[in-house]
C-alpha cells in the first residue's frame, strides 16, 4: 500500500539539510580555503590596528584591551549577520536552483523549512568564531578572566532570536517588493547600521552622542554592549543612550530591551515571511519558471 | 474514507502579465524606493491558466490529463499540488481542502515534475540526492535505502548512482526526477510529463512502473499529464482533455474515441507531400480535417490522417492535388479513430501544434 499522510520526523530533516549543508561547504575546495584565509587576515587587519593603540579611554569600559574588544566585536556580529542573512538565503538558493518548490511541496512545515535551510550557516558561523577565538587566544592574548559566560550565551541567544526576526522580514521582502536579485532592504539597512553605530569595530562613545541613538535601533548595539561585559564585568557605566535614560544597570537595559525587541520583530518577522510565500504562491513566483 | 481523491470545483486560476517590480540591486537604492512609491508599469493583462475547472478522481484511478503545451495542464498540477492558490474555487485532495488544508495535503500527494524543476544538489550524487528527498518524506534509513535501490533501477542509472548530477546529460537528469517522485508512494502521485526528454526504453519502464506497481500494486491515484497521445490511451483509466484552461472533455479513452465511430478516416502513406498538399486538402468540401505526421528523419515520407464523410469522392480529388504538387501516394487504408483524432476534433489543432 501507499505511505498513507506519513510525518516526516523534524529532527531527522533537519539533520539531513545539516549534512547536505556542510557537504556543499566543502565542496568547492578553493572556496573554503579563501573563506577560512579571510578568518585569519581579518585577525591580523585587526592586531596591526590594535598597535596603534585606538579607543584611548573609551574602552576602560570594556576592559581596555583593543584585539579583545573588536575579536568579540567579529565574533558576535558573525553570529548575528547569519541570523540577518541565513532566511533570505535559505529561499534565495533553493528559489535560484529550482529546489524551492520540490521543498515546498514536501510535508515539511515552513518552520523546518527555514531552520533546515538556516542551520548550515550557523556551523560556518560558529566554525568561524572558533578561529577568532583560538587564535586570537593564541596569537594575541585573547583572555576573559572574570568572564560570566552563561551571561554572554544569554545575550548571544536573544541576539540571534532578535536577528532572526529582522532575518524572515528580510526574506519576506524577496516576494513582497521582488527582492530576488541578491540585495533586500533590511539586510541593506540593518549591516550599515551594524557596521557603524552599533560596535563592532570601536566603542561607540567614539561617535557624537546623537548618532550613536540611531545604534539604539537595532538589537545589535545591545548584543554586542551585553557580550561585551558580560565577559569583561569591569563597569556599570552606560555606553549607549538609552542606559542613560533608564533606571536600570546597562546589562538589566540591554536585556529588557532585547527582549521588548525580539518579542515584536519575530512576530512582524513570521507574519510577513509566511505572507511573502503566500503572495509567491499566488502569482507563480516560488519557481523560476510558472 | 473519501469516494475521490482529487475533486475540484470551479477551480481558476489566473496570471498577470504587468511588468513585475524590477530588483532591488538592479535599479539601486534610490530608484528601487522611488519605483515602490510610484510603481510604474503596472499596466497589464491577465491570463485565464484554469478557467473553472471541474473534475473528480476517484481513489487508485489512472487519470490522464491532455493537453498541448500552454493548455494549463501544468498550472494545474500546481494548484492541487499547493504550490499554486488559486484566484476562485477549489479542490479536495482526499478531503482535504487546498487553501485551508494546504498542510495536510502535501502529507498526500507527491510530484514528479519536468526538467525546468529539476533542483538537485551540484555536491551531492545521486544517490545521496534521493536520501535528502526521501529524509523530507518521512521515510527511515532503510526504506529509503531499498526504495532508493528499486527507483534507480527503474530509470535505469544503477551505474550512475555515485556520480554527481552535473556529470549526467539531461535526459539522466529527467531520469533522476523521476526516481525522485517514484520513492515517497505517496497515495496521490501527480506526474507532469514524467516520460518527456526520456529514450524509447526508459520511456517504457517509466510507463510500465506507473502502471503497474505504483497504480495496481500500490493503489496510488495517479494523475497523469502527458501530450503524447499514445502514452494517454495505453495508461490511463480516464482522460480529460485540457484547451486553453479549459476541459472539453472527460471520460475513458475507448468511450472518447466512440464518439468519433461515425467519421470516416482514410490514412495515406505520401511521399514528397509538403505543407501545401495539406493545405489545399484541408480545403476541399468534403474535408472536415487533415493531419500530417512526417516519417523518419531523412527520409520525404508522411502519413496523413482525411477526416471526411465521403471517403470515395474525397480520395479523387487528393490524387489530384497529389500529382499536381508532385507527391506520391504509396499506400492508402481507412483508420480507426484514435485519441488524436478525438483532441482535434474537439480543438481544432493537433497536440503538436
Amino acid at each position: 500500500m501507499a505511505d498513507e499522510g506519513r510525518i516526516p520526523r523534524t529532527r531527522e530533516v533537519i539533520w539531513i539539510f545539516l549534512k547536505r549543508d556542510l557537504k556543499l561547504w566543502t565542496y568547492f575546495k578553493l572556496n573554503f580555503a579563501i573563506e577560512l584565509a579571510g578568518v585569519f587576515s581579518n585577525l591580523l587587519i585587526y592586531s596591526v590596528i590594535a598597535s596603534f593603540r585606538p579607543g584611548g579611554e573609551f574602552l576602560a569600559a570594556y576592559g581596555g584591551d583593543y584585539v579583545t574588544f573588536v575579536i568579540v566585536g567579529l565574533a558576535v556580529n558573525e553570529l548575528l549577520m547569519t541570523s540577518l542573512s541565513a532566511p533570505y538565503y535559505g529561499v534565495m538558493n533553493s528559489f535560484w536552483s529550482n529546489r524551492l518548490e520540490l521543498l515546498m511541496m514536501s510535508p515539511i512545515s515552513l518552520q523546518v523549512f527555514v531552520v533546515g535551510t538556516s542551520l548550515g550557516g550557523y556551523v560556518r558561523s560558529f566554525f568561524r568564531i572558533l578561529i577568532y577565538v583560538v587564535f586570537g587566544s593564541l596569537m594575541f592574548g585573547l583572555r576573559f578572566p572574570a568572564a560570566n559566560y552563561g551571561l554572554a550565551s544569554l545575550f548571544l541567544a536573544l541576539g540571534i532570536l532578535a536577528s532572526t526576526g529582522l532575518g524572515l522580514m528580510a526574506a519576506s521582502m524577496i516576494y513582497l517588493v521582488d527582492a530576488r536579485g541578491g540585495q533586500d532592504p533590511i539586510r541593506w539597512i540593518v549591516g550599515i547600521l551594524s557596521g557603524l553605530v552599533s560596535g563592532v569595530y570601536f566603542p561607540l562613545q567614539a561617535l557624537p552622542e546623537s548618532v550613536r541613538w540611531i545604534g539604539c535601533f537595532i538589537p545589535n548595539s545591545y548584543v554586542l554592549d551585553g557580550a561585551r561585559r558580560a565577559l569583561s564585568m569591569r563597569t556599570a557605566q552606560a555606553t549607549l543612550p538609552i542606559q542613560q535614560v533608564l533606571p536600570f544597570d546597562p546589562l538589566v537595559t540591554n536585556a529588557v530591551l532585547l527582549i521588548f525587541y525580539l518579542s515584536s520583530v519575530l512576530p512582524l518577522g513570521w507574519y510577513m515571511f509566511r505572507k511573502g510565500i503566500s503572495e509567491a504562491k499566488k502569482d507563480g513566483r516560488l519557481s523560476r519558471w510558472v | 474514507m473519501v469516494e475521490y481523491a482529487i475533486e475540484t470545483f470551479d477551480l481558476r486560476k489566473e496570471f498577470d502579465t504587468r511588468k513585475r517590480i524590477p530588483t532591488f540591486s538592479s535599479l539601486g537604492q534610490a530608484h528601487w524606493i522611488m519605483h515602490l512609491i510610484v510603481r510604474r508599469g503596472s499596466h497589464g493583462r491577465k491570463i485565464v491558466a484554469v478557467n473553472d475547472v471541474n473534475i473528480k478522481v476517484r481513489r487508485g484511478e489512472l487519470f490522464g490529463l491532455l493537453g498541448p503545451n500552454g493548455a494549463g495542464k501544468t498550472t494545474l498540477i500546481k494548484c492541487l499540488s499547493t504550490l499554486l492558490i488559486p484566484d476562485a474555487g477549489t479542490a479536495l485532495i482526499n478531503g482535504y481542502d487546498i487553501i485551508k488544508e494546504s498542510e495536510r495535503v502535501k502529507m498526500y500527494i507527491s510530484l514528479v515534475g519536468r526538467g525546468a524543476w529539476i533542483g538537485f544538489d551540484y555536491g551531492l550524487n545521486v544517490e545521496e540526492n534521493l536520501l535528502f528527498f526521501a529524509k523530507l518524506y518521512g521515510l527511515s534509513r532503510e526504506e529509503a535505502d531499498a526504495r532508493i535501490d528499486e527507483a534507480i533501477e527503474v530509470v535505469d542509472l544503477s551505474d550512475k548512482r555515485k556520480e554527481v548530477p552535473g556529470n549526467l546529460s539531461s535526459g539522466m537528469r529527467q531520469k533522476l526526477l523521476v526516481a525522485k517522485g517514484f520513492l515517497t508512494r505517496a497515495p496521490i502521485m501527480f506526474l507532469d510529463e514524467p516520460t518527456i526528454g526520456l529514450d524509447p526504453a526508459s520511456a517504457r519502464d517509466v510507463r510500465k512502473h506507473i502502471k503497474e506497481k505504483l497504480n495496481a500494486e500500490l493503489k496510488e491515484t495517479v494523475f497523469l499529464t502527458t501530450h503524447y497521445m499514445q502514452e494517454a490511451e495505453s495508461l490511463c483509466d480516464r482522460v480529460a482533455i485540457m484547451h486553453e484552461g479549459r476541459i472539453i472533455a472527460c471520460d475513458s479513452p475507448s468511450t472518447l474515441v466512440s464518439r468519433l465511430q461515425t467519421k470516416r478516416i482514410v490514412e495515406l502513406e505520401a511521399l514528397n507531400a509538403g505543407p501545401d498538399v495539406v493545405s489545399k486538402i484541408q480545403m476541399l468540401d468534403l474535408v472536415e480535417r487533415v493531419s500530417k505526421t512526417e516519417g523518419a528523419e531523412g527520409t520525404l515520407t508522411s502519413t496523413i490522417r482525411i477526416h471526411t464523410k465521403d471517403p470515395d469522392q474525397v480520395m479523387d480529388e487528393v490524387i489530384q492535388i497529389m500529382r499536381e504538387n508532385h507527391a506520391r501516394i504509396s499506400a492508402i487504408s481507412p483508420s480507426e479513430p484514435t485519441l488524436e483524432d478525438v483532441f482535434m476534433t474537439l480543438t481544432g489543432r493537433g497536440l503538436a501544434e
